[in-house]
C-alpha cells in the first residue's frame, strides 16, 4: 500500500513541480511585459511632449 | 495564470483525472499474487507511453524546424522535451516501487529499464543543448540532435534485448495476463495521461511564444 | 565521385599533418589514456578483482573516455582559429568535410589504442592461449569506427557553441550506449575465444557504424550552416 501510494505521489509531485516552474516562469515574462509596456508608455509621453 | 483555474479546459482534465484514479483504486481488480502494489502500473505505463510519444512529437518537430524554420516548431519540440523529461522521470521512478515489493529489487537491466534510463539522459542532453542562449544556431543544433536521438531509441533498445536474450534472464518482465478491467483501467490512464501532456504542451508552448515576444519588444526599446 | 573522395583525402591528410606537427594534444590525450588505464586497473586490484573478467569492459570505458578527449577538439579546433570557413569554402561540400575530419579522428584513436591497449592488455594479465585475434580486431575496429562517426556528428554541434565544452561527453554518451554494449560483448568473446555465438553484435557494430556513417550524408548540412 505504501508503494502503491508513493507511486502515485511522485506522479504528481513532479507534474506538480513542473506546472509550478512554467508558473514561475510565466509570472517573471508577465512582470517584464508590464515593465516594458510602461517604458514604451513613457517613451511615448516623451515623444509628445517634444 | 488565475483565469487558467477557472478554465474549461483546465476543469475537465481535472475531472477526468480524478475519474481515472477511481477507476484505478475501485474498478480495476486487485492482482491476485503482486496485491495492490500492482496498481502502480497504470500510472507506469501512462507515463512510460507520454515519455515516448514525446520523443516522437520531438522528432518531428525537429524535421520541421530544419525544414520551415519556424519559431513554433523549436517551441514545440522544447516543451515537448521538457515534458517527456517529466514523465520520462515519473516512469523511471514509479518502476522501483513497483519492483522493489515483487522482484525484489530497485533496479534490473531490463531493456525497458535499460533504454527508459538512456532516452531520459538523451532527453537531458537535449534540454541542456537547448538551454540558456536561444540563438539561431543553438536551435537549429538541438533539432538534429533530435533527429538523432530518435534515430537512436530503436538501436538502444535492440541492442539492451538482445544481449538480455543471450544471456540469462533473472526476472521475467511482464509476464502478466490482464483482465478486461485492467486493461480499461490502463487505456484509460494512457488517453488521460495523452491529454495531460497535450494541455502541458499547449501551456508550455504558450509561455515559450510570450518569451519570444518579451525578447522582440526588448530588443525593439532598445535597440 | 572521384573528386570527392579526393578532396576527403586532402582535408584528411592536412588534419594529421597539423596534429603531428604539434603533438602537444595527441600527447596529452595519449597520456590520459595511459593513466585512465593504470587508475581503474589499479583500482581494480585493490579490491581484488583485477582479473581478465573485467577487462572488456575497462578497455571500452578507457577508450571511451580517451575518445572524447581526442575528438573533442576536431571541429573545435577549427573554429578557435577560425579556419572553418575557409575549409568549407575550399572543400564546396559539408559532407567531405564530415567524412575527412571522421577519417583523421578515427586514425588517430586507432594510433592512441595501439598503445594503450596492449598496456591494458599487460596490466589485467590476459590468458593469450584461448583468445581469437582477428575477432578481437575487429571488434576494437568497429567499435572505433563507430566512435569516430558519431564523436564527429556530435563534435560538429557542440564546436559551434563557444563555451559549452562539457556539453559534447554529455551529448555523445548516451547515443553511444548500443555501440559500448556490441563493443564489450564482442571483445568479451573474443577473450574467451567463444566467438560463433556472437557473430551477431559484430552485425550490431555494423549497423550502429552504418547508420552514424550515413546519417552526416543528411544532416551535416544543417549542423555546419551558417
Amino acid at each position: 500500500m505504501t508503494f502503491f501510494a508513493a507511486g502515485y505521489i511522485i506522479v504528481w509531485a513532479l507534474v506538480l513541480l513542473y506546472t509550478v516552474f512554467i508558473q514561475q516562469k510565466q509570472k517573471k515574462l508577465e512582470q517584464e511585459l508590464s515593465l516594458l509596456e510602461e517604458l514604451v508608455q513613457s517613451k511615448a509621453a516623451a515623444g509628445q511632449d517634444r | 495564470m488565475k483565469q487558467g483555474l477557472k478554465s474549461p479546459v483546465f476543469l475537465g482534465l481535472t475531472a477526468i483525472m480524478l475519474i481515472n484514479i477511481c477507476v484505478i483504486v475501485f474498478y480495476a481488480p486487485v492482482e491476485r499474487t503482486m496485491g495492490i502494489v500492482q496498481k502502480v502500473f497504470y500510472f507506469h505505463v501512462a507515463s512510460a507511453w507520454v515519455g515516448l510519444l514525446a520523443l516522437t512529437v520531438v522528432f518531428a518537430a525537429s524535421i520541421l524546424y530544419l525544414w520551415k524554420r519556424t519559431e513554433r516548431a523549436n517551441d514545440l519540440a522544447l516543451a515537448s522535451a521538457e515534458i517527456g523529461t517529466v514523465f520520462i522521470s515519473c516512469t523511471l521512478l514509479t518502476g522501483p516501487l513497483w519492483a522493489y515489493p515483487i522482484w525484489n529489487t530497485w533496479w534490473t537491466w531490463d531493456p525497458r529499464l535499460t533504454t527508459t534510463l538512456v532516452l531520459w539522459f538523451m532527453y537531458v542532453a537535449y534540454i541542456a543543448l537547448q538551454g540558456g542562449g536561444a540563438a539561431e544556431a543553438r536551435k537549429r543544433l538541438a533539432a538534429v540532435y533530435g533527429i538523432i536521438c530518435f534515430v537512436n531509441v530503436p538501436l538502444v533498445f535492440f541492442s539492451t534485448r538482445w544481449w538480455r536474450s543471450i544471456h540469462p534472464v533473472v526476472v521475467t518482465g511482464e509476464g502478466m495476463g490482464l483482465t478486461s478491467e485492467m486493461k480499461a483501467a490502463m487505456f484509460l490512464s494512457v488517453g488521460v495521461f495523452s491529454l495531460l501532456y497535450l494541455h502541458l504542451l499547449r501551456l508550455r508552448i504558450k509561455s515559450l511564444a510570450l518569451q519570444q515576444r518579451v525578447k522582440g519588444l526588448k530588443a525593439e526599446l532598445f535597440s | 565521385m572521384g573528386r570527392f573522395w579526393r578532396k576527403v583525402f586532402v582535408i584528411y591528410w592536412k588534419d594529421l599533418r597539423e596534429e603531428f606537427r604539434s603533438a602537444d594534444h595527441l600527447l596529452a590525450t595519449l597520456v590520459f589514456g595511459t593513466m585512465l588505464v593504470f587508475v581503474i586497473s589499479f583500482a581494480l586490484e585493490l579490491v581484488e578483482i583485477g582479473s581478465a573478467q573485467v577487462f572488456p569492459a575497462v578497455l571500452w570505458v578507457s577508450v571511451f573516455f580517451m575518445a572524447v578527449l581526442a575528438l573533442q577538439r576536431s571541429f573545435a579546433k577549427e573554429q578557435e582559429d577560425g579556419t572553418l570557413d575557409a575549409l568549407l569554402l575550399a572543400s564546396g561540400d559539408r559532407s567531405v568535410l564530415f567524412y575527412a575530419k571522421f577519417l583523421s579522428s578515427l586514425t588517430m584513436l586507432l594510433l592512441l589504442e595501439a598503445i594503450v591497449v596492449p598496456l591494458l592488455w599487460i596490466f589485467i594479465e590476459v590468458e593469450t592461449a584461448k583468445v581469437t585475434f582477428w575477432f578481437f580486431l575487429a571488434a576494437l575496429l568497429l567499435g572505433s569506427w563507430g566512435l569516430a562517426a558519431a564523436g564527429t556528428l556530435l563534435n560538429g554541434i557542440t564546436a559551434q557553441l563557444p563555451g559549452a565544452r562539457l556539453l559534447f561527453p554529455i551529448l555523445t554518451f548516451p547515443i553511444l550506449i548500443p555501440l559500448l554494449i556490441g563493443a564489450i560483448l564482442c571483445t568479451q568473446r573474443a577473450l574467451a575465444g567463444e566467438v560463433a555465438p556472437v557473430l551477431g553484435w559484430l552485425y550490431l557494430l555494423m549497423i550502429f557504424d552504418l547508420v552514424f556513417t550515413v546519417l552526416p550524408l543528411v544532416l551535416f548540412d544543417y549542423v555546419l550552416e551558417g
